[in-house]
C-alpha cells in the first residue's frame, strides 16, 4: 500500500493473539507457581525434559551446556557465550535466560567474589541428566505394559482417530449447544460438562443462583466460543489447565498431576503402558484424561490398568501445534479469503464448518468445498456472542491455504481485516455509567467538591466552564455531605 | 443517467431482483425441438484424457469463446440467484441443522478421483466455482467466459454462474449442447448435476437457431433447423411479414426456402498479427495466433481441429418485409426463438464501400482482438455489445470494426466533447479522408459527400423531438435517407431505452455495436439495450488488463469523514432530500478533499475530483481555488478547462460532475476523489474508476492510480457507498477505510478551521433552494427531452427541477461562470468568490432577520455577532 | 428556596452516556421525538456526554443501533 501516512483503523491489541503460544495456558499457569512447586516437578524426568522443550533455543542451549559441566554458569561466561558487550550488568544479561530463571531452572544471581553466576536447580540438573541417559527410576516415562499375546492393539491410526473423534465431539457439542434446536448428539460425561461448566466455557442460561446448573441444558459463553477458535493445542492446555485448578481447589497435589500430563506428553504413540506402574495413585486422572481422548483403554485394559496415550496427548509437549487428525500443516490451511469477502473452505470437517458458520454466511457445500461470505450479518451476530475481530482474523491467518501465501504479506487482505475490527468498534458506540449530576452556581463550591470526588475516586465528569460533576452513586451521600458542611461554612463566611 | 432515483427507490434495488424471472426455471411449454444430428460430440467418459477420440467441434468452441457470455436482454442489471435447494437434498449435520437450512449441501457428492487437477465445481442451479490457480484454469476460463456470466473475478477463486442468456448467446456462434455438456463434465471436480444437465438441453433447444440477416438489402430470417422455419412460418405474426417474391422458384426446397452454405471466417481482422502476416505475404497468415490459442485449449479439453469441414451445415431461409422487423423481432422473442442479426457486409454490394484502413502503425491488443473476433465470428458482423473498462480501448475496438466493414458508419456518442474525441481518434489511427469524416453537434453540421462516409453525433442531438434548426434538419434528412453499414454506440448504459429505440430504429442500419464499460446499472434498463442492439459479445477481466499493464493498478480508498455535530444535527432533522447537501458540505469533508488534493498535487499526481451535486461541486471547488465544469459549463471553456488540466502544470486539480462520468478521455489524471455520488449506483462507480485507468504513466515502475471515496460517516453515504463499491469489489478491487488522515490536524490553511465558519457555511447550505439538494445536473436540462422522461418516472426527487429549464440556482452563477472564460481562472474566481459571499451574507441577514425557517439559537446568536462585528467596521 | 441562593447545589440521578458526538446527536434526535415522561435525556452535557434516564438504557442501545444500522448495506444478500 502505497499510503505511508495514512492511519489502518484496526490493527488495536486484539491481534496480538495471533502470536500467543500454543502453551501459554500452561505458561500462565506456571508463572504462578512458588520454587517448591518445580522442586516437585523436576523430580520427574519427563517433566524435566518437557519443560526444558518449552524453552527459547538460546535458553534451551545454554542449559544444555551447562548441565554437564561442573561450573555453575557465570555472566561472563554467559556475555561471552551470547556475544554481549563485557560490561553488561549481570542484571541485564539475566534477561537471555530468563525463561529458564522464571520455570526456576537456574536459582538467582549470587555473587562468590567479583564473579556473578546463576547455579542450576540441582533436582533439575539430576532429573534432566537422568531423563538424557535414561538412568532415572521414576517411571515418569511411563511403565510399558506387559502385554499378553492375545491382547488386542489398536494401530496408531485408530488411536488417532479415537481421540479425534473424542475431542471434537466436545467441541461439536459445544458449538451446537447455541442453536436452538442444535445438534444434540453424543452428549460428552458429566465430568467433562462440569468441567466446561466450572471453566466457563458453557453456562446454564436458566440458573438464576449460578450454583445449580442443569448439565444436559448448558450452551456456550462467548468464553467458549473464544476456545473454540483457538488452536488445537491452545485448547487441549487449556482445558489441562482447568481440570487441573479444579483438582487443585480440592485439595489435591497439582505439581503430581502436572508431571502426570508431562509423562504423557512424552509418551510414544501406539505404546501400550501400565496405569498402576506408571502413575501409582493416579488412575482417577487417567479414567477423566479418557473422557477428553487423551488416553484410550479397551474394556479389558481398563480392568488391568493398560491405557494408550492418543496423540493427543504424545504431541502436547513437541512444541508443534500439529495436534489434528494428519499432522501436516497443509491440512490446517483450508481457508481462502477473497478481496470480495468470498470464503472459500477445503474442509469436509463438520466442527470446522461449524466453526466458521459461527462468522461465515454459508451458502453452498461440496464434498470438498464450503463456500460463503463473511459478510456483516454473521460477523456481527458473532461479535454479539463475543468474540472479537481479532479472534476472526487469527483464525483466518492461521488456517489461511497456501495460494494465500503467493501473495506480499499480509496474508489477509488488509481491507478485509480493517473492516472486521471496524465492525466490532461500531458494535458499542455508548459508555453508560450510573452517576449522579451536581450542579452548581458557585464555582468555589464547585472546585471544592470535585477534589473531594476525586480524593474519594468517585468522579465520574467534572467540566468547570459549566460547573457540572458526575460522581459515582456510591459515593453519594459523602459528597452530599461534604457539600452540605462547605455550604454551611461559605454561607457562614458572607 | 437521466433518473435520480430517490433514496428510497433506489434502496428497493438491493432487495428487487430486475432478472427474477429469468432465473426461476420454468421448463418451457413449448414443443420441443427435434433433436438435431449430432455431429460434433463424441462418447467419451468424464475423465480427462487429452488425446483421446473425442471431438469436439473446433469452429463452435472457437465461437464460443468469441461470443461473450450473456444476452443482455434477459439479464438486468444483476441477477441474484437465490439457490434452490434441491428436493434430494439431505438433511445432514450441516445441512440441516449447524449451518442452517438455506445451504445448498453437495457434500454427499462424490469426488472425481482426479478432481484436483479440475478446476471446477458445479451446482445444480449453474453456479460454478472456478479454482483460477487450478492447471486447467485458463482454458477452463476461455471457455466460461463463452457459455457463462462471469460474477466474480478476484484472485484466487472466480465465479460464473450458467443462464439462460448466457448460453444463448454460445448458442447463437453455433455451440452444441453436446459440447457445453461434455466439456463442462470434463473441467467439473464432480459429477455435473442431473438438474443443470436437463436444465441446459431445454435452455439450448431453441436458443441461438433463428438467425434474422440482412443481406443484398433484404432481411431473412435463416436456420440451419428446418423445423424452427417452419413453425416460423406458421407463426400468425410472421406469416404476414413473410415476403413473396416471383422471380424466386415457387416450389422451392422446402416451405420456400433458400439454401444457402453457411460462411465461414475466412478474412482478417486490420491491427492483428494475423493481419499484417497476410499483408505481408507470409504462408502462415491463415492459422496465425487465433489458431494457437485454440490448440491449447483444444488439446486441454480434448479438441482436434478435423470439425472445422463438418461446419458445411444447410442453412435454410425466408425473406421478411423490411419495413416489418421491429414486429419480427418481437414475435420471435415472444415465442422464444429470438432471432439474431448479422450482417454479410462482404456480400452487399449495393452500398459503397468506405475507404478506410487502420494505418499501419496501429496495433491492437490482444483482448480487442479477442473481442472483435467474437462480433465477426463467421465472416458476417454481429450485432451486440463489447464490455471493455474504461481506458482499455474501446474507441480502437469501435474504429476497428469499422474499418472491417467499411461501410458508411454512424458514431453515437453521449456529448460534444466525445464526438471531438471520437473524430480525432478515427483521424489517427485510421488512413480516412478528413472530407470524409464529419460531425453533427450544436456546433457543428457537417454532411460528407462521398458515396460513403462516417458521421459522428450525439444521442440526444439524433433523438431530439421538436423544432430543429434549419441546417440541422436538413442534416437529419441526409441521415435518415442513407443506408448505414455500421452503427457504433458508444456508452450504451447511459442512454434511455426510449432515446436509444429512436436512434436505432430511425435510421437503416446494418450492424450495430455497443461499447460499454459495464452493463450493471441499477434499473432494468439493460435488457432493452440488449433487445435494440443484441447480446454482449464479450467482457474484460479487469485485473487480467491491471496485471498485463493495459490498464492502470489502482489503489482505492474509502475515506470516513465524520459529521460535524453542526451538521450532524440537521441531517437528522431535515427530510432525506435535503439530507443529500449536508453529508456533501459535512466541513470535514472538505478539509479531507482538500488535504488529499494537497497531498497527491504535491506528489506530482493530477487529480480529478467528481461531485454529482452541482452546488457541492461549486461551493468545494472555489473553495479550494480549482476549475470545475458541469453542465452549465459552456462547450468553449471546457475544452479549455480540459485543455489546461492535460498540459498546464500549475493546474492540477478540476472539479468534475457527471458530465465527466463518461467519455471525457484524461490520460494524464493519476488521482480521483469522489464527493458526492449517484446513490448506489455500482456502475457509475466503475465509469468512474475508468476516468484513472488509463493513466498515461500506467506502466512505470509501481505505479498506483488512486481512487478515494469521501463518505460522510453515519449518514446514507455509507450504505450507498458499500453499495456502489460492489461491482468493483466482485472485478477484485479492493476497498480500504480510511478512518483517519494524518497529518491533517498540521496542514496549513485548512479550510472551515473553526466552529464559527462551518456555521456560517451550514447556514448557507441550510438557505439554499431545493434545486440545489439533488444530484441531477445541468446536462440533463440542457437535453430537454431527457431529462423530462425521466422526472416522470421519479417524481419525487425530480420534480422540484424536473421542468423548469436550465435555472438559476442563486445569486450570480453567470458571473463566477464567465470568471472561468479567463486565463487569470483562479484568480478571478477568489474574487467572485468573495463577490459572492458577500452577496449571500446580505441575503441572509436579510433572512435571519425576518426569523425565517426555523433557525437555531446558535444562528441567531451569531448573526447578531456579525451584525456587531459589521457596524464596528463601518464605524468611524 | 425562592431567593437566588450562589451555594445552591441541584442532584439529579441518571446514567452518563459517554460516546462519539455523532451517536450523541442521534440520543438527542431520538429524545426530541418523543413526549412527556417517554423523553429520557436528563441533561445535554456536551458533544460528546448526556445524561438520560437509568432506566431507558437498554433501550436506546437498541435504538441507536437501529438507527445506525439503516446506514449500512451487506453486500449482494444472495451470495
Amino acid at each position: 500500500m502505497v499510503l505511508p501516512s495514512f492511519s489502518n483503523p484496526g490493527a488495536g491489541p486484539a491481534d496480538a493473539v495471533v502470536a500467543a503460544s500454543p502453551t501459554a495456558p500452561l505458561d500462565a499457569f506456571l508463572d504462578n507457581q512458588p520454587q517448591t512447586f518445580y522442586e516437585s516437578i523436576y523430580r520427574s524426568e519427563a517433566a524435566c525434559l518437557c519443560i526444558l522443550r518449552l524453552l527459547p533455543p538460546v535458553c534451551r542451549q545454554i542449559v544444555l551446556h551447562v548441565l554437564w559441566s561442573h561450573q555453575t554458569l557465570k555472566s561472563a561466561d554467559l556475555k561471552a557465550f551470547c556475544g554481549m558487550d563485557e560490561r553488561l550488568a549481570p542484571d541485564a544479561a539475566e534477561e537471555v535466560i530468563r525463561p529458564a530463571r522464571d520455570r526456576h531452572i537456574f536459582l538467582s544471581l549470587n555473587h562468590k567474589g567479583n564473579k556473578f553466576q546463576w547455579p542450576l536447580s540441582d533436582t533439575f540438573k539430576r532429573g534432566l541428566r537422568n531423563a538424557l541417559t535414561g538412568l532415572g527410576t521414576s517411571n515418569s516415562f511411563g511403565a510399558p505394559y506387559a502385554r499378553g499375546p492375545r491382547d488386542e492393539v489398536p494401530t496408531a491410526e485408530a488411536l488417532t482417530d479415537y481421540g479425534e473423534d473424542t475431542w471434537e465431539s466436545i467441541l461439536k457439542y459445544m458449538v451446537s449447544s447455541g442453536l436452538t434446536n442444535g445438534y444434540r448428539g453424543g452428549r460428552p460425561r458429566n465430568s467433562v460438562l462440569l468441567l466446561l461448566y466450572q471453566s466457563g466455557l458453557m453456562a446454564d442460561p436458566y440458573d438464576r443462583s449460578g450454583h445449580n446448573p442443569k448439565l444436559e441444558a448448558l450452551t456456550i459463553t462467548s468464553k467458549g466460543f473464544q476456545f473454540l477458535l483457538e488452536d488445537r493445542q491452545t485448547q487441549l492446555w487449556q482445558i489441562l489447565m482447568y481440570y487441573l485448578a479444579g483438582k487443585q481447589a480440592r485439595g489435591e497435589n497439582a505439581a503430581d498431576i502436572l508431571s502426570l500430563f508431562f509423562s504423557l506428553g512424552c509418551m510414544q504413540l501406539g505404546q501400550d503402558y501400565s496405569a498402576s506402574e506408571s502413575f501409582p495413585h493416579m488412575e482417577n486422572v487417567l479414567d477423566d484424561l479418557e473422557q477428553y481422548g487423551f488416553v484410550y483403554r479397551t474394556e479389558m485394559g481398563r480392568e488391568r490398568g493398560q491405557f494408550f496415550p492418543t496423540h493427543l496427548s504424545t504431541t502436547l509437549c513437541s512444541g508443534e501445534s500439529g495436534a489434528s487428525r494428519s499432522q501436516s500443516a497443509d491440512d490446517k490451511r483450508f481457508l481462502i479469503l477473497e478481496t470480495n469477502y468470498k470464503i472459500y473452505a477445503y474442509t469436509s470437517n463438520d466442527l470446522e464448518i461449524a466453526i466458521l458458520n459461527l462468522f461465515v454466511n454459508i451458502r453452498i457445500r461440496y464434498p470438498n468445498l464450503v463456500v460463503g461470505r463473511l459478510d456483516r450479518r454473521h460477523v456481527k451476530a458473532a461479535m454479539d456472542k463475543g468474540i472479537a475481530a481479532g479472534q476472526i482474523i487469527s483464525y483466518l491467518n492461521s488456517h489461511a491455504h497456501p495460494q494465500m501465501y503467493n501473495h506480499p504479506p499480509p496474508i489477509l487482505h488488509p481491507s478485509v481485516t480493517d473492516q472486521l475490527h471496524l465492525w466490532d468498534k461500531e458494535r458499542n458506540r455508548l459508555g453508560a455509567q450510573e452517576s449522579v449530576m451536581f450542579e452548581f452556581f458557585s464555582r468555589e463550591l464547585f472546585d471544592e467538591t470535585r477534589d473531594e470526588a476525586e480524593r474519594n475516586a468517585g468522579l465520574h465528569l467534572a467540566l468547570p466552564a459549566k460547573k457540572l460533576l458526575f460522581v459515582d452513586p456510591n459515593v453519594r451521600e459523602a459528597i452530599k455531605d461534604f457539600i452540605k458542611d462547605k455550604q454551611v461554612q461559605l454561607r457562614g463566611g458572607i | 443517467m437521466s433518473r435520480s432515483p430517490s433514496p428510497a427507490s433506489s434502496l428497493d434495488f438491493v432487495d428487487s431482483d430486475p432478472s427474477g424471472s429469468e432465473d426461476e426455471y420454468q421448463p418451457v411449454a413449448r414443443p420441443k425441438a427435434p433433436p438435431k444430428p449430432q455431429k460434433a460430440a463424441g462418447g467419451g467418459g468424464a475423465a480427462a484424457r487429452p488425446s483421446s477420440g473425442i471431438k469436439i467441434n473446433l469452429t463452435a468452441l472457437q465461437r464460443a469463446r468469441e461470443v461473450q457470455a450473456a444476452h443482455p436482454a434477459d439479464t438486468g442489471e444483476e441477477a441474484y440467484e437465490e439457490y434452490q435447494p434441491g428436493e434430494d437434498e439431505e438433511g445432514g449435520f450441516l445441512g440441516g441443522e449447524v449451518v442452517g437450512p438455506r445451504v445448498v449441501d453437495l457434500s454427499s457428492e462424490s469426488l472425481k478421483a482426479d478432481h484436483s487437477s479440475r478446476p471446477l465445481w458445479i451446482d445444480g442451479s449453474g453456479n460454478i466455482i472456478l479454482e483460477a490457480f487450478a492447471p486447467l484454469a485458463s482454458a477452463a476460463q476461455d471457455f466460461l467466459i463463452a457459455v457463462a456470466e462471469p460474477v466474480s473475478r478476484p484472485t484466487l477463486i472466480h465465479e460464473y454462474r450458467i443462464t439462460k442468456p448466457s448460453l444463448h448467446a454460445a448458442m447463437s456462434v453455433g455451440l452444441e449442447t453436446n459440447d457445453i455438456i461434455e466439456v463442462l463434465s470434463r473441467l467439473s471436480k464432480i459429477p455435473l448435476p442431473r438438474k443443470l444437465v436437463e436444465r441446459i438441453r431445454d435452455w439450448t433447444s431453441s436458443y441461438g437457431k433463428i438467425k434474422l440477416v440482412l443481406k443484398h438489402n433484404r432481411y431473412w430470417l435463416e436456420s440451419s433447423v428446418p423445423e424452427y422455419l417452419q413453425l416460423l412460418l406458421k407463426d400468425e405474426v410472421i406469416k404476414t411479414c413473410r415476403v413473396h417474391r416471383e422471380e424466386e422458384d415457387a416450389g422451392d426446397v422446402t416451405f420456400g426456402v433458400e439454401q444457402v452454405s453457411k460462411p465461414k471466417r475466412d478474412y482478417l481482422i486490420p491491427g492483428t498479427e494475423e493481419a499484417r502476416r497476410a499483408e505481408r505475404g507470409e504462408v502462415a497468415g491463415g492459422a496465425g495466433g487465433e489458431r494457437e490459442r485454440d490448440d491449447v485449449i483444444g488439446a486441454v479439453i480434448g479438441i482436434n481441429e478435423t470439425d472445422e469441414l463438418d461446419e458445411d451445415d444447410a442453412v435454410q431461409s425466408f425473406e421478411v418485409a423490411g419495413e416489418k422487423m421491429e414486429e419480427v423481432r418481437r414475435r420471435c422473442k415472444d415465442i422464444d426463438l429470438p432471432a439474431l442479426e448479422e450482417y454479410d457486409f462482404r456480400n452487399d454490394h449495393r452500398n459503397a464501400d468506405l475507404d478506410i484502413q487502420l494505418k499501419p502503425m496501429t496495433v491492437i491488443r490482444p483482448y480487442q482482438e479477442t473481442s472483435l473476433s467474437k462480433m465477426f465470428g463467421n465472416g458476417r458482423a454481429r450485432s451486440g455489445i463489447i464490455v471493455l473498462p474504461c481506458g482499455a480501448g474501446k474507441t480502437l475496438v469501435g474504429i476497428t470494426a469499422a474499418c472491417t466493414i467499411r461501410k458508411s458508419t454512424l458514431v453515437l456518442c453521449t456529448s460534444a466533447v466525445s464526438v471531438a474525441q471520437w473524430k480525432q481518434q478515427f483521424l489517427l489511427f485510421s488512413n480516412i479522408a478528413e472530407r470524409n469524416i464529419c460531425a453533427f453537434t450544436q456546433g457543428e453540421k457537417e454532411i460528407f459527400h462521398g458515396p460513403a462516409g462516417v458521421v459522428i453525433s450525439t444521442y440526444s442531438m439524433i433523438a431530439k423531438t421538436g423544432k430543429r434548426a434549419h441546417d440541422a434538419e436538413k442534416v437529419m434528412a441526409f441521415l435518415r435517407s442513407r443506408e448505414w453499414g455500421f452503427l457504433l454506440l458508444d456508452e450504451v448504459h447511459v442512454v434511455p431505452a426510449e432515446m436509444f429505440r429512436k436512434c436505432v430504429n430511425g435510421f437503416k442500419v446494418h450492424a450495430k455495436l455497443g461499447l460499454t464499460a459495464t452493463l450493471v446499472r441499477e434499473d432494468d434498463k439493460i435488457g432493452d439495450l440488449g433487445y435494440l442492439i443484441g447480446p454482449k459479445l464479450y467482457e474484460a477481466n479487469w485485473m487480467d488488463l491491471a496485471k498485463n499493464g493495459h490498464i492502470a493498478t489502482v489503489q482505492c480508498a474509502e475515506v470516513w469523514c465524520p459529521m460535524t455535530p453542526q451538521f450532524y444535527r440537521e441531517y437528522l432533522r431535515n427530510p432525506s432530500r435535503k439530507r443529500i447537501l449536508l453529508h456533501a458540505m459535512n466541513p470535514n469533508k472538505m478539509q479531507a478533499a482538500q488535504f488529499l488534493i494537497n497531498y497527491h498535487e504535491s506528489r506530482g499526481d493530477k487529480v480529478i475530483v467528481f461531485s454529482d451535486n452541482v452546488f457541492a461541486l461549486e461551493e468545494y471547488a472555489i473553495k479550494l481555488g480549482k476549475s470545475f465544469i458541469h453542465g452549465g459549463t459552456p462547450e468553449g471553456e471546457r475544452l479549455r478547462i480540459l485543455s489546461r488540466f492535460q498540459h498546464d502544470p500549475h493546474l492540477n486539480t478540476i472539479f468534475l460532475s457527471k458530465v465527466g462520468d463518461t467519455s471525457i478521455d484524461l490520460p494524464e489524471a493519476t488521482c480521483l476523489i469522489q464527493i458526492s455520488s449517484h446513490f448506489g449506483s455500482r456502475r457509475q462507480e466503475a465509469q468512474r474508476l475508468g476516468r484513472i485507468l488509463r493513466a498515461k504513466r500506467r506502466n512505470d515502475e509501481g505505479f498506483n492510480a488512486f481512487f478515494y471515496s469521501l463518505v460522510s460517516k453515519d449518514t446514507q453515504e455509507m450504505f450507498y457507498s458499500s453499495k456502489r463499491q460492489g461491482f468493483l469489489i466482485d472485478q477484485g478491487y479492493a476497498f480500504k477505510v480510511i478512518t483517519e488522515l494524518h497529518g491533517i490536524d498540521k496542514m496549513e490553511g485548512l479550510v472551515f478551521p473553526d466552529a464559527a465558519s462551518q456555521l456560517s457555511l451550514l447556514e448557507k447550505v441550510l438557505s439554499t433552494g431545493s434545486e440545489s439538494w439533488e444530484t441531477a445536473d445541468h446536462y440533463m436540462r440542457l437535453n430537454g427531452k431527457h431529462q423530462k422522461a425521466a422526472s416522470s418516472k421519479q417524481p419525487r426527487l425530480s420534480a422540484p427541477s424536473g421542468g423548469a429549464g436550465p435555472a438559476q440556482r442563486f445569486a450570480a452563477p453567470l458571473e463566477h461562470l464567465s470568471g472561468g472564460l479567463h486565463m487569470s481562472y483562479q484568480e478571478q474566481n477568489k474574487s467572485v468568490n468573495k463577490e459572492l459571499a458577500r452577496e449571500e451574507r446580505a441575503n441572509k441577514k436579510a433572512r435571519v432577520g425576518q426569523g425565517q425557517g426555523g433557525s437555531h439559537a446558535i444562528f441567531r446568536k451569531r448573526a447578531t455577532e456579525l451584525a456587531a462585528v459589521k457596524k464596528r467596521m463601518n464605524g468611524p | 428556596m425562592s431567593y437566588h441562593d450562589p451555594y445552591q447545589v441541584k442532584a439529579s440521578n441518571g446514567t452518563l452516556i459517554t460516546c462519539d458526538s455523532a451517536a450523541k446527536q442521534i440520543l438527542i434526535h431520538l429524545d426530541a421525538q418523543r413526549d412527556g415522561p417517554q423523553k429520557f435525556i436528563i441533561r445535554d452535557v456536551d458533544d460528546t456526554h448526556v445524561l438520560i434516564k437509568s432506566i431507558y438504557v437498554d433501550m436506546v442501545r437498541t435504538s441507536l443501533q437501529e438507527e445506525l444500522e439503516k446506514n449500512t448495506y451487506d453486500q449482494d444478500p444472495a451470495l
